[in-house]
């Protein structure tokens, strides 16, 4: 049974831009699936149909066997855990508190009323964020905490979830090198140890031949890579990043970059 | 030549924008004084009537045996816009989720609270006080709901956007975890929108203390029936004793929501478990 179907998944904008222009496309259980591409390309808008943040235009989504649609969202979202560029916590709730929101889709509103939790989702929290070497931080705000460790926190939300997959859109475009490889080898090894499918939007190239296990290049809203990290040619990247049509836009930026320095 | 003193602007004069406001406001100003009887030497020719107003209140010593009374009924003042205020805010913080754009369950129910609150609004205190009265009879009951139902339009007016301000990034955090319509917005939006919901809070209290002291004069309740009275009856020396009672209160309430805010707003406030 494959992680995520998308079949012939179109994207277009009440704006009329079209992100995605049709992608079937197979996450299997497991791997370590890396999304490349320029900004633009419509990676964020294909990661964020797979857990119906976006809704395709046209074509379908199922996940585990289960298609997404309006009654099954909810349930299809509890087992997939998401990472964001921005972290996306709640900065004045503390950290414990952000990574029990993941078990919020297993429990009713009405006891998250009083902010009850029951203490098996205490025990799931601990653990979480004792994978991610946070247990020091876990009464902290988490707007207290430095990007990286943000991050990792964002990572302990999704593992509370119990997920069978993570999607992670652009994970280090926030941070620096060093904590950029921490969060990465951390989604690599929850990859590999529990079995839990990674999807991650990366746009360096460096991070992308080092950590996927496939690679699937985006460019203009449509799949025109796919394979694994031996198979992406420089050939391969030129074709990704060529954008002829704002060529010229690009030396215009550099000009006044250098006039303003 | 150019003169030396320049405005900051191409030829040096004061933009036309701003001359042309001045001169419109004043033109207003000259055509409606005689409209509402504003007349500034009607005005001097009677600051004598206005200082023997003033002396009048000084004539006779203070009224010591009245000051049982007035605390009393500066208490009861306290008291309902206290429970006004209270109440209120129970009910302006479902309605000001409802209201706000950006977490009401249908666009129409949005739409639908705001124009409920905005009637709240419409009336000032003393108005919903006189429905009241009428309908429930005199006493501080008439005007607790005369406060409570203006403070729910304001409060929940000031919730609702204070909500739609919040950070998307959390929201959407949370909602990808697959949490519920009611979780996104106790775990995401709320804790946001918190300490500007304490600010609110106690700005409408401060003005519901300044409220609760009118509303006698229409037999709601509190200080206000003293007051009217002592006007009516001439009876000066009472009427300064409440003013300074009244003055005393509001500023102390002042000061003290003056205090709390500063520690709920930089004190770090909402950190539940630490």
């Amino acid at each position: 049974m494959s992680a995520i179907v998308m079949n012939n998944v179109v994207k277009t904008y009440p704006n009329g831009t079209a992100a995605v222009k049709g992608i079937n496309l197979t996450i299997e259980p497991g791997s370590f699936t890396v999304i490349l591409g320029p900004s633009g390309a419509g990676k964020s808008t294909l990661l964020r149909m797979m857990n119906g943040l976006e809704t395709p235009t046209s074509g379908t989504v199922t996940v585990h066997n289960v298609p997404l649609t309006r009654n099954t969202l909810r349930k299809v979202r509890r087992g997939i855990g998401m990472v964001f560029q921005q972290f996306n916590l709640v900065g004045r709730l503390n950290v414990m508190t952000n990574v029990l929101t993941g078990r919020l889709a297993y429990r009713s509103w009405l006891g998250s009323m009083l902010h009850l939790f029951r203490k098996e989702d205490f025990d799931i929290a601990h653990e979480a964020l004792a994978r991610v070497d946070l247990s020091d931080k876990a009464w902290i705000r988490a707007d207290q905490l430095s990007g990286g460790q943000q991050q990792r926190v964002g990572i302990a939300r999704a593992l509370a979830q119990k997920p069978r997959i993570i999607l992670a859109d652009e994970p280090v475009a926030s941070l620096d090198p060093l904590t950029s490889a921490e969060v990465l080898d951390l989604l690599k090894a929850i990859c590999k140890t529990d079995n839990i499918a990674v999807v991650a939007n990366l746009h360096q190239v460096e991070y992308t031949r080092q950590y996927a296990d496939r690679i699937i290049g985006i460019s203009g809203g449509k799949i025109i890579f796919d394979g694994p990290p031996a198979a992406l040619t420089d050939d391969v990247i030129e074709a990704l990043y060529r954008r002829p049509e704002i060529a010229t836009e690009k030396t215009d930026v550099t000009q006044a970059t250098l006039a303003y320095a | 030549m150019l003169p030396k003193l320049r405005w900051p602007t191409p030829d040096g004069l004061p933009p036309k924008a701003l001359w042309m406001t001045l001169g419109g406001v004043l033109l207003l100003l000259a055509l409606s004084t005689p409209l509402v009887e504003f007349n500034l030497l009607f005005l001097i020719s009677k600051l004598d009537d206005l200082f023997m107003f003033i002396v009048r209140m000084f004539e006779k010593p203070p009224p010591l045996d009245y000051l049982p009374q007035l605390a009393e009924k500066m208490l009861e003042t306290l008291e309902m816009a206290l429970i006004a205020t209270v109440l209120a805010a129970i009910i302006s913080l479902p309605m000001g989720v409802l209201a706000a754009r950006n977490a009401t369950p249908h666009p129409w129910i949005g739409q639908i609270t705001r124009d409920l609150l905005s009637f709240f609004r419409a009336l000032p205190e003393l108005v919903w006080a006189l429905v009241f009265v009428s309908a429930i009879g005199l006493g501080p009951l008439p005007g607790i709901l005369a406060i409570a139902v203006v403070s729910i339009g304001f409060m929940a007016k000031f919730f609702a956007e204070s909500i739609e301000v919040v950070d998307t990034g959390p929201v959407e955090g949370v909602r990808a975890t697959g949490a519920g319509w009611f979780q996104v917005r106790y775990f995401a939006m709320l804790p946001q929108a918190l300490p500007d919901f304490v600010g609110t809070l106690l700005y409408v209290l401060d003005h519901n203390i300044r409220a609760a002291t009118v509303l006698g004069i229409v037999g709601a309740g509190g200080i206000g029936f003293d007051l009217i009275n002592s006007i009516r009856y001439f009876e000066f020396e009472r009427l300064i004793v409440i003013l300074l009672a009244i003055y005393l209160a509001v500023t102390l309430v002042d000061r003290l929501s003056d205090a709390l805010r500063n520690r709920v707003i930089h004190g770090g406030g909402y950190r539940h478990g630490s």
